[in-house]
């Protein structure tokens, strides 16, 4: 099963956490830095390193070349965020190392020359951290990693120097937003260090009500202070959450309640929906869940539709490229579908 | 946020542009605002940004539209990144840029990170230390080919690594 079927802990507030390690190689200037030929050095060093651990722990080595795949795929895979929107349309000497069922993996030649990630389904900080931290030591002892004592470990970009970890959590705050205090939150969270984002990462806007915090910073805190204060910081804002989602329900329930049983209904009979109403209408429905309302659909079909009704992963479906109309209709008879035995 | 004028880039520097009296802040990438010969406004985008104070103290031209400066300061021996590079672009070229521009990294990491050193988890430096010394002793056995010695050296390395596994 996918991880992103699971429902891991916390998950009436939290949809998944991911952790990433940004390491690059000894003595190898920065990939921005580097010519295509060197490029491919620093992608063979680390694809034997990989390989070298998955033959010791028996698992399937998948190395993807991005620039081997077509548009569709490239955009599938940043939908399931296995990479960001922003490598899209520079995949050039990158590579994908995975391991099987994507929730680890190693992007090869992105801003670093190893950027390690790890994500599981709901709140799991300390479990997505080692198992990540696992993967970079496995790693650190076949490969050198550029590091000094004052520092940690050194990045292209000053703002990941030291633990060069990034820990994210995807949170639904449907309450929260719909309140108006997601605003004065993120001022607050800035502050505290902490980055609030779209769903889709750097300057993306809230779709389906899904938020991104993560630390903000790298040095200077061991990886298990940023790890312990933000798992303090979820909790709190779960508690937030759903004081705000009890208050909206109780202010007029009916309203709400229609809405919500709206939404399913255009999501199981409407015959053409686009990506933006889909993610409205899920957002919703996962809602009604959370609320406990009667009649919901499952947790994981939810979290199926969320994560594979985008514009790649319906023309990857569907095995040919699709023009906006085309795809709409596929989407909205997926969704049916999908739906159909809820 | 994309690039306002391309739209196809991640937007990294912010510029005030006036147009016919009326002022407005416009997002770019480097690209883009590079075109406009224009300086960038202060705090926005690259962790650099913040600590251009007003227009011109590190070659940018001090009037939109006026031709560009030669970069002046810090160059990296190593990678030859230099200072100007880094401040548009926010990157570091090498490891080896970390010390060559020391001095302007420094309240870059104040004000970001709010610390300027590295904090170690305990036991997390002793145990790469050691295994980064037993991995050079092996480079130097190999390159000597003193194969009995390397073998032994590879020994202790697995052992250390089984080390690292179990404990956690």
């Amino acid at each position: 099963m996918a991880w992103y079927l699971e429902e891991g802990p916390v998950s009436d507030v939290v949809i998944s956490t991911r952790v990433r390690l940004a390491r690059n190689l000894a003595h190898t200037p920065f990939p921005w830095r580097l010519k295509p030929d060197e490029q491919d050095y620093v992608k063979d060093k680390v694809i034997a390193a990989f390989r070298a651990i998955c033959q010791k722990s028996g698992e399937k080595a998948i190395v993807v070349e991005l620039a081997d795949l077509g548009k569709v795929e490239t955009l599938a895979l940043a939908e399931r965020r296995i990479i960001s929107r922003s490598m899209l349309g520079n995949t050039k000497g990158k590579a994908l190392l995975l391991f099987p069922g994507e929730a680890s993996g190693i992007l090869v030649n992105e801003e670093d020359h190893l950027r390690l990630y790890t994500v599981s389904a709901g709140l799991l900080l300390d479990e997505t951290a080692r198992q990540v931290s696992q993967c970079a030591s496995s790693l650190e002892s076949s490969l050198s990693f550029a590091k000094n004592d004052r520092l940690g470990y050194l990045t292209a970009c000053p703002t990941n120097t030291g633990t060069g970890m990034r820990a994210s959590v995807m949170l639904h705050l449907p309450g929260l937003i719909r309140s108006n205090i997601i605003g004065p939150l993120a001022e607050k969270l800035a502050k505290a260090g902490y980055v609030l984002r779209g769903a889709e990462g750097e300057g993306t806007e809230a779709k389906a009500d899904m938020i991104q915090l993560s630390n903000q910073v790298t040095l200077g805190v061991t990886t298990d202070q940023i790890l312990a204060d933000l798992d303090r910081l979820v909790i709190e804002l779960a508690q937030e959450e759903r004081k705000a989602r009890r208050a909206l329900h109780a202010r007029d329930p009916a309203a709400l309640e229609d809405e919500i049983s709206r939404a399913t209904g255009l999501l199981t009979k409407a015959r053409l929906m686009s990506s933006e109403e889909a993610m409205r209408l899920l957002s919703l429905v996962r809602l009604g869940r959370e609320l406990g309302l009667e009649g919901m659909p499952d947790y994981g079909l939810i979290q199926l539709l969320l994560t594979e009704t985008g514009e790649g992963a319906i023309q990857q479906g569907a095995g040919m490229p699709m023009d906006e109309r085309e795809r709409d209709r596929a989407r909205a008879a997926y969704i049916r579908q999908t739906l159909k035995e809820y | 946020m994309l690039c306002q004028s391309c739209g196809q880039r991640q937007a990294t520097v912010q510029l005030t542009r006036n147009v016919k009296g009326q002022e407005f802040d416009q997002y770019l990438c480097d690209r883009c605002a590079a075109m406009t010969g224009q300086t960038p406004d202060p705090g926005w985008g690259s962790p650099f940004g913040s600590i251009l104070p007003g227009p011109s103290p590190f070659g940018y031209p001090a009037h939109p539209g006026s031709p560009r400066r030669e970069p002046a300061g810090l160059v990296c021996p190593s990678c030859g990144e230099t200072e100007r590079q880094l401040k548009e672009t926010g990157l570091l070229g090498c490891e080896q840029c970390y010390d060559t521009f020391a001095a302007v990294l420094d309240p870059v990491f104040r004000r970001v990170q709010g610390h300027t050193r590295h904090i170690e988890a305990p036991g997390e430096s002793h145990k790469s230390d050691e295994l980064a010394e037993l991995r050079q002793r092996l480079d130097a056995a190999i390159r000597e080919e003193a194969y009995e010695e390397a073998a032994g050296i590879r020994d202790e390395i697995r052992k250390h690594q089984q080390k690292g596994e179990g404990g956690d």
